[in-house]
């Protein structure tokens, strides 16, 4: 179901586009007939602990094969494929969490981001060739690249376990951004990081929206308020609202559903839900608490 | 050696070790350390090494008696074993107590195409890691969904159901006489014990360098991530399976070679040559060596050379029964590696390792903070230094999203590719 403003974004880039999805774990239906689209700009995805924001991602990502409902991005059908082979179509998604590899270097971690871009084949590597290090050498320099541009480019041949948390997520983004995505999914980025890392995190979010889809799993609304050009709300594993920040700011059902939500975590957001300012830029957001 | 060193991970740590200030860990880059000026390619650095250790090792094996030329070319073997098993559990991260089966593999192929088809020593040896690595695959494959115990116990059938295979066909595999092997002949007066000692730390060092460069490559990269995350290996585009079955296959290619070597030094290859006792010996060696470290392998190497040789002369000392000194290194490996897991689990490398990250952080205090981290990070500037100035890197994407571009934009500089070492001047005072 693209709504008007998703039509808009459509005109660039290939869409992500799900369509009446259904995952069915045990006795627990995770995803009810969910329907969205994504392409450039930011979709944010919220919902209460539990909604099935995460499962979507695994659905998406090949983790979790889906029990109904079609998936496609551009032209190709998602929902049989392998985790693998995603960043070869050009979708990175950071973990909830970090999933970094804790004791490998920085660097380590951002270049492994670039996999499905690297070519050398086995034997050039057994024969250490100078196509492999070429390679390897420019890979490298990406990652320090995006490291600097990160402003975390100091801790490059730090073990990444050792880090501040915040260091670490940034790590994690250096790492789905070396695979130069078209779509992005973030699973709650902004969870553990301080005041001022939130404003920076949402400048690059909402740089990264205008060249390429952002697809954002969020609870701190001040976050999602200040980047997503359009939200998508998911409670017990079904769509209850979509539009605008501040068409479900309004929105009396996703207050409820957050409200009447077994988790008060999910306050976080309602607090920011009825108090932020919409004009907010990422420099100006809220406090989380 | 440190630059054969495989494990990526401990020289991180390392550096970590070493550097306080994340800010200024990498200002240390830009000063060379003073030593040996060595190329700075890395297959020709690793070459010019690599000829260097042969060298060294036709120098030792000459002064050595022909009894210790044979335990140094028993070293050299279980090198090429250990550093099979080091890819395979070390840095992959997938248990093997099955490895003296690909060497039993490796040992009776090359015993066959000796006895029946005469054919040359290397392509014996070749054979022989070719058998095996089929047979890794073959493993690996279903290997890929197991973990911990079950993989572990997998291959644990692999080295016992070898025996009796060989038994059934005893007509072929010799039953318990086992084929005889013929030691290949040595070149003008060089005694036969020494010239197969050259070969096998010949062949061990260039198993080294191969496997070293493996290591250091995008393959290595998906070992180690494997090993520690497999989603997120998988979302950063690693096939995770295949990955696995590679490093299986280099495992049981380095175990065939091995076993073809250890087939040349026994004189003859019958199942009683690889007990399962070989194969946990083997385990214990590679991690008390350092798992994931080939320098490690050397350890390893000598400790499974020489505990047996020390325990039964123990045994002897102690006038202990046969049945007893049979186990006696046994036991004292199990010993020696619950202590050193609990002592230092990072194994032999390991604690080499952090000693010499503990002397040079106390020598001269910031002077040598800053020479241990240059080291560490000399080999990542040396690394990138290759590409310098080449393409603009991981371009290839269309452009027409303006996707690729975009995180190099964000800092303002769309295009402009700086070379490392000014990245890192620059981010010197961060
Ligand atoms: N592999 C699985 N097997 C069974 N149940 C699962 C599985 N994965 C998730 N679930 C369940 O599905 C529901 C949705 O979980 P999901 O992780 O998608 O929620 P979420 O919206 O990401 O929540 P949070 O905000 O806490 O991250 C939860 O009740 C969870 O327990
Ligand atoms: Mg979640």
């Amino acid at each position: 179901m693209p709504t008007a403003s998703g039509a808009t974004l459509s005109s660039v880039g290939s869409r992500l586009v799900v369509e009446d999805l259904t995952v069915q774990f045990a006795s627990l239906r995770a995803l009810d007939g969910v329907s969205l689209s994504a392409g450039q700009g930011v979709v944010g995805l919220i919902g209460p602990n539990g909604a099935g924001k995460t499962t979507l991602f695994n659905v998406i990502c090949g983790f979790v094969r889906p029990t109904s409902g079609r998936l496609s991005y551009g032209n190709v059908g998602l929902g049989r494929h392998h985790p693998h082979e995603l960043s070869g179509l050009g979708i990175a998604r950071t973990l909830q969490g970090v999933g970094l590899c804790k004791t490998q270097s920085v660097l380590e971690n951002v270049m492994l981001g670039a996999e499905a871009r690297a070519r050398c084949d086995i034997v050039s590597a057994l024969l250490g060739s100078r196509r492999s290090s070429r390679e390897e050498g420019r890979i490298a320099e990406r990652a320090r690249q995006l490291l600097d541009e990160l402003d975390v480019g100091g801790y490059a041949s730090r073990r990444a376990g050792e880090l501040p948390y915040g260091v670490q997520k940034k790590v994690a983004l250096a790492r789905a951004l070396i695979a130069e995505p078209e779509l992005l999914l973030l699973d709650e980025p902004a969870s553990g990081l301080s005041e001022a890392e939130l404003g920076d995190l949402a400048g690059r979010i909402r740089w990264l929206g205008t060249h390429l889809g952002v697809l954002l799993v969020e609870h701190r609304m001040d976050l999602v308020n200040a980047v997503c050009d359009r939200v998508v709300v998911l409670n017990f594993g079904q769509v209850i609202a979509e539009g605008t920040a501040a068409e479900i700011r309004d929105n009396s059902e996703v207050a409820a559903a957050y409200l009447g939500g077994t988790v008060t975590a999910g306050i976080t957001g309602s607090a920011g839900i009825t108090g932020s300012d919409d004009g907010a830029g990422p420099g100006s957001i809220p406090g989380p608490r | 050696m440190a630059s054969l060193d495989a494990s990526g991970t401990a020289r991180g740590a390392g550096a970590g070790d070493a550097i306080d200030a994340p800010g200024s860990g990498r200002a240390g880059g830009s000063r060379t350390p003073r030593r040996l000026r060595l190329p700075r390619q890395p297959m020709l650095r690793h070459l010019a090494l690599a000829a260097a250790g042969a060298a060294l090792c036709y120098l030792v094996t000459s002064l050595l008696s022909p009894y210790n030329d044979v335990l140094a070319g028993e070293i050299g073997l279980y090198v090429v074993a250990l550093a099979g098993l080091s890819v395979l559990t070390g840095m992959s991260g997938q248990i093997s107590l099955g490895h003296g089966a690909f060497m039993a593999v490796g040992a009776y192929t090359a015993a066959l195409l000796a006895n029946h088809t005469g054919l040359d020593l290397a392509l014996q040896l070749l054979a022989a890691a070719g058998t095996a690595a089929v047979l890794g695959a073959v493993v690996g494959l279903p290997a890929t969904r197991l973990r911990g115990p079950y993989l572990a116990g997998m291959t644990l059938l692999l080295a016992l159901a070898l025996p009796p295979i060989a038994d059934r066909w005893n007509s072929l595999f010799g039953g318990d006489q086992g084929l005889v092997t013929t030691p290949p002949t040595a070149p003008g007066d060089l005694n036969a014990q020494q010239w197969l000692a050259d070969i096998e730390l010949w062949l061990a060092i260039l198993t080294l360098v191969v496997v070293a460069n493996l290591v250091r490559s995008r393959f290595g990269r998906a070992f180690r991530a494997v090993r520690d995350d497999e989603v997120a290996a998988a979302l950063a585009g690693v096939h995770v399976a295949r990955t696995k079955v590679i490093a299986f296959v280099v495992a049981a290619a380095c175990g065939g070679l091995a076993g073809g070597l250890l087939g040349l030094t026994t004189g003859v290859v019958s199942t009683g040559e690889f007990p399962l006792t070989l194969s946990i010996q083997l385990l214990a060696a590679m991690v008390l060596g350092g798992a994931g470290s080939l320098v490690g392998a050397w350890w390893g190497a000598v400790l499974l050379v020489y505990l047996p040789e020390w325990s039964s002369s123990l045994a002897g000392d102690l006038q202990l029964g046969a049945g007893t000194s049979a186990y006696l290194a046994t036991i004292i490996f199990g010993a020696v590696l619950i202590v050193a897991m609990i002592a230092a689990p990072g194994g032999i490398q390991g604690s080499l390792r952090l000693c010499w990250a503990y002397v040079g952080s106390r020598r001269g205090g910031a002077g040598t903070g800053d020479a241990v981290r240059g080291d560490a990070v000399g080999g990542d500037a040396v690394r990138s230094g290759a590409m310098a100035g080449g393409e603009r890197p991981l371009q290839d994407r269309a452009p027409s999203s303006g996707g690729p571009a975009a995180p190099r934009g964000a800092a303002g500089s769309p295009g402009s590719a700086p070379n490392v070492q000014s990245n890192e001047s620059s981010n010197s005072d961060g």
